[in-house]
């Protein structure tokens, strides 16, 4: 019983086997037209090509003329890597196939892996290939040569901004009408530039960033922004920024980097030279995984008002910090950062207060908030400890300056971005003459260029 | 007629079908075939699989591989596989490869899982829907690390003497691999190669350029074999030619899973320079006006 049920199972698998065979037979007559494939691949239609060619791989692989047609279909259709792989099967069988090599060299080259792209292109050119292709290999040499590539490498980039806003209190002046003043006996009423005074205002600014690659890993950047703050009513104190900076940036480590940087900024109001500052700044800083960084930095800065009504409270700063920056979650964009710092300011032209020590710190979080929407938070609380009794007040002055803002910036299209931001200041003093609070309101149109 | 023989045909399916059946019942009790894991696409030279009970055949294009099974390449030998994931391998001649695990679940909540240990030599994985869906499912032991997927296309070698260093490299087309041993571990993004020393006393690290064994495989003539008479016409007209040549100018690889370069540099804001700076330029006394020390957001 058993055997006769073996027989049958053994008959209808022969059956089956031959019926398979058949239809195997009429598939393979059926499979691609490889005239056809190369005909859309020369009419530019890659997809097409291997939408094609592409179900009969696991059949007609390594079959030398499949293979390179499905290749070039791969790579025309934006497949580079798939083309590579598609390729080595060529190359693996015929070395001297320079047709394939061709290809391969292009496609490293799409994947931007131009050690091995140069290599295939090398053993073409050792074939003496045609004038066209040579010229076509140099065009694809040009561009990943030593100069090539540091042109390739190097960046340009730049942004142009108008903004319309608000401000509470343009001149940053005490809400007080009046401030006792001890050692007068009486109280000072300040004169109208020095009241609080609020105004809307419009805002111009460019900038243009620079970066060129050094050999060893090293990077040299360089900048340059301005700004013109134009107010309604309160033109004493329309403004004006240049700010130029250069520096090189070292790469340590794979993770670790030292950046080295220098500048120069100059502060005109109502239309007349007002502070000159020149700077200087080191922060090396480590990145893990991508996901977190951590810095130390140090900055140094040399501050000289310019008129002499207010020339003492030029000073020269030194400040030392710690901060960094945690990628919370990568599809969101949610990035949180912070820094605390600690430095000491000393006074050039015997300020009243005398030197200063002050420590601070800075928080902020930032997420895309939808697609082309993204939004931040901003913290951020500075204590000044002035050295010396102010003659004036009798005291020595202690000022704590407290920063929050909450912006948006949406992407309009490519580089343009509408940019709106809320910010507050509010400075705590026990000299009511340093107290003030500020609040802002922009809107703004930015175009970036990278 | 026609009908007679479709009938006929019917019943000799349904008896198959049902002798199948039967078949199948019977192999329960038997010991479980170890899983499909994928079919051979591609082989030329001196290729094997050798199964876990130390069978050894040799592979052929449609040959299936299973897990627990071996695979090894001669000298100017490749092999290419499709796994049942549509992943795809590259073994470089010379090497040996192990597929510990690869089981793929089209259906169900877990996608499957893939180990495989690269013995000897060299190993290029493109990964398939284990590697997108699960990534930490997909792993690749090499020497004395494991060599784990962010992303699409890499090659790992496994290197012995007499190399100066012997030990595991790691080389990345897409995507992003990381390399990690009990010492301590490294993400490696496209075209950055990564070393893990054999003797496994050290953490892994990058390399400033990939070897050159890396590149050995397809550079000369490895293997010439005669029915090999097919050569195209090079492409002169290169339909993409303008299209890449442009794009390359282009910078750099897809990074936005990265941390931001521009997220806030730890700079010295300008508050701190209190009533000496103002980094917006306006405020008598010099206070801080405007979006001081806020992040940019663009």
């Amino acid at each position: 019983m058993l055997s006769r049920s073996r027989a049958r199972c053994a008959l209808a698998a022969l059956v089956f086997a031959t019926l398979l065979a058949v239809a195997g037979g009429a598939h393979s007559q059926a499979g691609p037209d490889l005239g056809s494939a190369d005909a859309l691949i020369r009419a530019g239609k890659a997809e097409e090509a291997w939408q094609l060619l592409a179900p009969h791989e696991s059949q007609r692989a390594g079959d030398a003329e499949y293979d390179y047609l499905l290749a070039v279909a791969a790579l025309e259709s934006g497949r580079e890597n798939l083309a590579t792989f598609i390729l080595e099967r060529i190359i693996a069988v015929n070395a001297d196939h320079t047709a394939a090599r061709l290809e391969m060299g292009r496609a490293y080259f799409a994947l931007r892996d131009f050690e091995r792209a140069q290599r295939q292109f090398d053993a073409v050119l050792k074939t003496d290939p045609p004038d066209q292709i040579r010229s076509l290999i140099r065009s694809y040499q040009d561009r990943m040569g030593p100069a090539a590539t540091a042109r390739t490498l190097s960046r340009w980039g730049g942004h142009l901004e108008f903004t319309l806003g608000h401000d509470t209190n343009v001149n940053a002046a005490t809400s007080q009408g009046s401030v006792f003043v001890p050692v007068l006996g009486s109280d000072f009423v300040p004169g109208p530039l020095f009241v609080r005074r609020g105004d809307d205002f419009a805002l111009f600014g460019g900038g243009l960033e620079f970066a060129r690659p050094l050999a060893g890993g090293d990077e040299f950047f360089a900048g340059v922004d301005v700004k013109h703050r134009v107010h309604a009513e309160v033109h004493a104190f329309d403004s004006q920024v240049a700010d130029v900076h250069l520096g090189l940036q070292r790469r340590l480590t794979q993770g670790d980097k030292l950046r080295l940087a220098v500048g120069h900024n100059e502060f005109r109001l109502d239309e007349a030279g007002y502070r000159r500052m020149q700077y200087a700044a080191a922060e090396w800083n480590r990145v893990y995984q991508q996901r977190a960084r951590v810095a130390l930095f140090a900055q140094g800065n040399r501050i000289r008002y310019l008129q002499e009504a207010f020339a003492a409270s030029s000073s020269d700063l030194l400040a030392l910090g710690v901060g960094g920056a945690y990628l919370l979650h990568a599809a969101s964009r949610s990035i949180v950062s912070g820094r605390v710092y600690a430095g000491s300011d000393t006074a050039t032209r015997d300020r009243a207060d005398g030197d200063r020590r002050l420590w601070g710190l800075a928080m902020a979080l930032q997420r895309t908030l939808l697609v082309g929407l993204e939004g931040y938070v901003s913290f951020g609380v500075v204590t000044s400890e002035f050295r010396r009794q102010n003659p004036a007040f009798g005291v020595t002055r202690d000022d704590r300056q407290l920063d929050g803002g909450l912006g948006v910036s949406f992407k309009l299209a490519e580089g343009w971005f509408m940019n709106s931001q809320v910010s507050r200041t509010h400075v705590r003093s026990n000299i009511p003459l340093n107290e003030y609070h500020r609040t802002e309101v922009t809107l703004g149109l930015r175009r970036v260029w990278q | 007629m026609s009908g007679i023989r479709m009938a006929g045909i019917a019943s000799l399916l349904m008896a198959f079908a049902s002798c199948l059946q039967a078949q199948q019942l019977a192999l329960v009790t038997r010991a479980q075939t170890p899983a499909l894991a994928g079919h051979v696409l591609f082989a030329v030279g001196d290729v094997q699989g050798m199964t876990h009970d130390g069978l050894a055949r040799r592979l052929s294009q449609g040959d299936v591989v299973r897990e627990g099974e071996t695979l090894l390449t001669g000298p100017n030998s490749h092999l290419q596989l499709r796994m049942t994931d549509d992943a795809l391998l590259a073994l470089r001649p010379d090497s040996r490869v192990r597929l510990h695990t690869y089981r793929f679940v089209e259906r169900g909540g877990d996608i499957g899982r893939a180990s495989i240990e690269l013995l000897l030599g060299g190993l290029r994985s493109i990964t398939g829907a284990i590697g997108r869906v699960e990534k930490q499912n997909y792993v690749i032991y090499g020497g004395k690390v494991l060599v784990g997927v962010r992303g699409t296309d890499h090659e790992t070698f496994v290197v012995a003497a007499p190399l100066d260093h012997p030990g595991t490299y790691n080389r990345v087309t897409i995507g992003g691999t990381y390399l990690e041993s009990a010492r301590g571990r490294i993400d490696l993004d496209p075209l950055e190669t990564g070393f893990a020393a054999l003797t496994g006393d050290e953490a892994p690290r990058r390399l400033e350029r990939s070897p050159e064994f890396m590149h050995a495989a397809f550079q000369h003539a490895a293997f010439q074999q005669s029915a090999a008479n097919f050569s195209a016409e090079m492409r002169e007209d290169g339909l993409g030619d303008e299209r890449r040549l442009r794009r390359g100018l282009k910078l750099g690889h897809d990074r936005k899973a990265a941390l931001p370069e521009q997220a806030m540099r730890p700079a010295l804001p300008a508050q701190a320079l209190g009533e000496n700076f103002s980094q917006q330029g306006f405020g008598k006394g010099g206070r801080c006006g405007g979006p001081c020390g806020g992040p940019k957001t663009k």
